[in-house]
């Protein structure tokens, strides 16, 4: 077991295969070498880590990632990979939007790869099929552009 | 600076005598200040919403997916992800910051073409072209953008193009710019579809001229020529697939032993009518085989000849599945001999492959149009029918001998005789009419572990005969009192789409072979019965009277005149589907399709 305690001091003891999942934790366990010592996770809160925790435990038994080059894999292949099939996944991502970059961060800050990966598919799902005006709506973005930034959008919107 | 300070000033400015020339231009510049505030105002706020806390390396990876999904999603708006360049300020800065994202240019469009190559700046790029079915004036916009990708070439690291005839021209003159080193090149697709054979004069599309490219990890070419002798093929190859190489720029055997033996590492291998035509017939002693240790799949449609050349170039472990489509050239019934006897050691034992133990095989007869396929399909495990069909079993052989002859009794007795079925436990048979009862009998009556037989419409009644054919008597290890029978140790059987009338198999016919199977020791304890038309209730009660073990689907079929009438139908549909008129085309990928 590895005990890990989050940014707002609140302690885990999770499985080791569960924990090392982080590639953060698996190098800082490797570093300590066996100890019973508590790891610090100082970007992360209780809140985030609970839902990262949900994830690792529900993926704990995947296969590893594969490094393939995306670039050069089948149209199919990239289709699937860019989508989240799993019902659980989708339902484990329907957060809001505050909480789901917290996600991201806390993903990218533990490197675990397929949280990450996971979590932007369910940002670029947001994305996807909306016009500009719904994304910054969605987003709460309002239009910043200055006028030759403007002007330059609108010619690419044409051509488009 | 709050916007009161700006009225002030103006109102200042109002109260003074000013011409109004002076006062239009000082108001005009306090309005463009006051834009200027606002944007920078709204700058500001963007810098709160949540999505703002995410770096620029996250914004621009989520970027790339939403550009993935739409443009591996076969949009009808193939640039609707450049709308993320639409969005605000920082999210511009990402992406025109993000090389990568720019790196996939859409050659649909030209002027984006143009557009994306700039931003691209160094990155590799992924250059793809369809030129299937597209008309005219989209054509000349994909030739027009490839144009702009050539000054490119060296940095593009995944190049797929499909063509057909009338792009021939336009996509030979881009292959013939593109650089004979491509440092970058990773997977090279150039799929030309024509309606000229494979012999023909057109020669299909070129690459001659590339020579280099060491990072080449996958390789696909239909219709195209290749530098046999290039560094194409190389030590980081891993997937080829070489499809109706027109027979002008096919390989001697020594080019493609010596190309295939730089690519040790090839995991898949493809080769549709691309093989070498003749053996090795050098001066030079016969060269050794290539092993590839990491071979998974070998994929190959070719002559009987082409094959037996193959297999004495190349060799494989034993877990390596193999599809073969062979295509007889004589009528000869033995001419698939040599191809037999290279296939009956793809299960052996090699190095630390432990090899394995047929277990299932599948028989089954296609008659195309175009000559018969016998398709032999063999497995390492115990495959149910549903495993096969769900594909939860693949076959580590699948065996297709094209001939023009009909199919017959030898070629399947020449296959059984080749291969090692000593551990073959179950059997499926499907369309073996040509199989006599007693053929059928010594054919695989005689295999000693047999357990389980199934068999798909009206020759069933040549299996229920061949059920109860008795073995010449063997008086040295026969006790006497038991009638020695074929399929001496089946005791399981599975008979679907059988019809039980009197113009083909009776249900008297089976409950008699079952009966006798009982009386001589050679009892089947469990009988399977799916979609069999013309058998009741009562029936399989019966049967159940004899067999421990009955499994009817409970239809109760084809005995009203609608549903002869629904059977002729489907009948006259099945054909359409999977018959003659399937096969109208020669087309190879639509035999090939019918098995892989």
């Amino acid at each position: 077991m590895v005990i890990l305690i989050t940014s707002d001091n609140v302690k885990y003891v999770v499985e080791k295969d569960v924990a090392e999942l982080s590639v953060l934790v698996k190098n800082m366990l490797e570093d300590i070498g066996p100890s019973d010592e508590p790891i610090p996770l100082h970007n992360v809160t209780s809140t985030v880590f609970n839902k990262v925790l949900e994830y690792c435990i529900y993926h704990r038994n995947d296969p590893p990632p594969s490094d393939d080059d995306e670039g050069c894999a089948s149209p199919l292949h990239k289709y699937l990979a860019s989508h989240i099939c799993s019902e659980w996944d989708q339902r484990f991502f329907d957060v809001d939007q505050a909480l789901l970059f917290d996600i991201i961060l806390a993903a990218n800050y533990l490197d675990i790869k397929t949280l990450l990966d996971d979590a932007c598919k369910a940002v670029a799902h947001l994305i996807q099929g909306k016009s500009t005006e719904e994304i910054r709506g969605i987003f709460n973005i309002v239009n910043d552009f200055t006028p030759e930034e403007e002007a330059r959008v609108k010619k690419e919107n044409v051509s488009s | 600076m709050a916007l009161e300070g700006f009225r002030g000033s103006t109102s200042s400015l109002l109260d003074k005598e000013l011409n109004p020339k002076s006062a239009t231009s000082i108001i005009d510049q306090e309005v463009e200040d006051v834009k200027a505030y606002i944007r920078a105002l709204w700058k500001r706020r963007n810098t709160f919403a949540p999505v703002s806390r995410l770096p620029p390396e996250i914004l621009s990876r989520i970027f790339d997916i939403v550009r993935d999904r739409v443009v591996s999603g076969f949009s009808y708006r193939p640039l609707e992800w450049t709308r993320v360049g639409h969005v605000c300020h920082q999210w511009r800065q990402v992406a025109l910051n993000s090389p990568c994202l720019w790196a996939k240019p859409a050659l649909s469009h030209k002027l984006w073409t143009e557009e994306m190559l700039q931003r691209s700046r160094m990155a590799s790029l992924t250059i793809s072209a369809n030129f299937k079915s597209t008309i005219s004036g989209r054509r000349d916009s994909l030739t027009a953008s490839l144009a702009l990708a050539t000054p490119h070439a060296s940095r593009i690291k995944m190049l797929e193009l499909v063509s057909e005839y009338p792009s021939r021209d336009s996509l030979q003159n881009f292959l013939s710019q593109i650089p004979q080193s491509m440092p970058r090149l990773e997977c090279l697709i150039v799929n030309y579809d024509s309606i000229a054979g494979i012999n023909s004069a057109e020669g299909g599309l070129s690459i001659v001229h590339v020579l280099e490219a060491d990072r080449l990890y996958r390789l696909e070419l239909t219709r195209c020529a290749v530098n046999w002798d290039s560094q194409i093929f190389g030590p980081k190859l891993v997937h080829l697939k070489l499809v109706s190489i027109p027979v002008a720029a096919r390989p001697t055997a020594l080019q493609f032993l010596e190309a295939l033996s730089r690519a040790p590492a090839l995991e898949t291998i493809e080769l549709r009518d691309s093989l070498p035509l003749k053996r090795h017939s050098g001066h030079t002693s016969t060269p050794s085989k290539i092993f590839f240790h990491n071979l998974r799949c070998l994929a190959m449609t070719a002559s009987n000849t082409e094959a037996d050349n193959f297999f004495n170039l190349v060799s494989f472990p034993a877990s390596t599945v193999v599809r073969l489509i062979c295509k007889g050239e004589t009528t000869a019934e033995d001419q698939f001999r040599d191809v037999l006897a290279h296939a009956s050691g793809f299960s052996s034992a090699t190095g630390s492959d432990p090899g394995f133990k047929i277990r299932t095989l599948e028989v089954q007869i296609q008659y195309p149009s175009n000559g018969h396929l016998n398709q032999f399909r063999t497995f390492s495990s115990v495959a149910s029918d549903i495993d096969v069909a769900l594909g939860t079993a693949a076959p580590n052989l699948d065996l297709v001998l094209q001939t023009n002859e009909r199919p017959s009794r030898q070629l399947v007795q020449l296959f059984c005789n080749a291969m090692p079925l000593t551990n073959l436990v179950r059997l499926s048979l499907r369309n073996v009419t040509f199989l006599s009862p007693v053929a059928l009998a010594e054919t695989f009556g005689v295999l000693p572990n047999l357990r389980s037989v199934s068999v798909f419409g009206d020759f069933a009644y040549n299996f229920v005969l061949a059920l109860q054919e008795v073995r010449p008597i063997n008086t040295a290890s026969t006790k006497a009192e038991v009638i020695p029978l074929y399929f001496h140790s089946v005791r399981s059987i599975s008979l679907s789409n059988v019809t039980f009338d009197d113009n083909d198999l009776t249900f008297e016919m089976l409950q008699d072979c079952l009966m006798w199977r009982y009386e001589c020791g050679a009892e089947i304890r469990e009988l399977k019965l799916t979609e069999c038309s013309r058998l009741e209730w009562d029936s399989v009660e019966l049967l159940r009277e004899i067999v421990v073990n009955v499994d009817w689907d409970e239809i109760e079929s084809g005995f009203t005149e609608s549903e002869c009438e629904d059977d002729a139908i489907w009948d006259a549909d099945s054909y359409d589907d999977y018959g003659a008129g399937y096969y109208d085309t020669d087309d190879e990928a639509d035999l090939y399709g019918l098995f892989w």
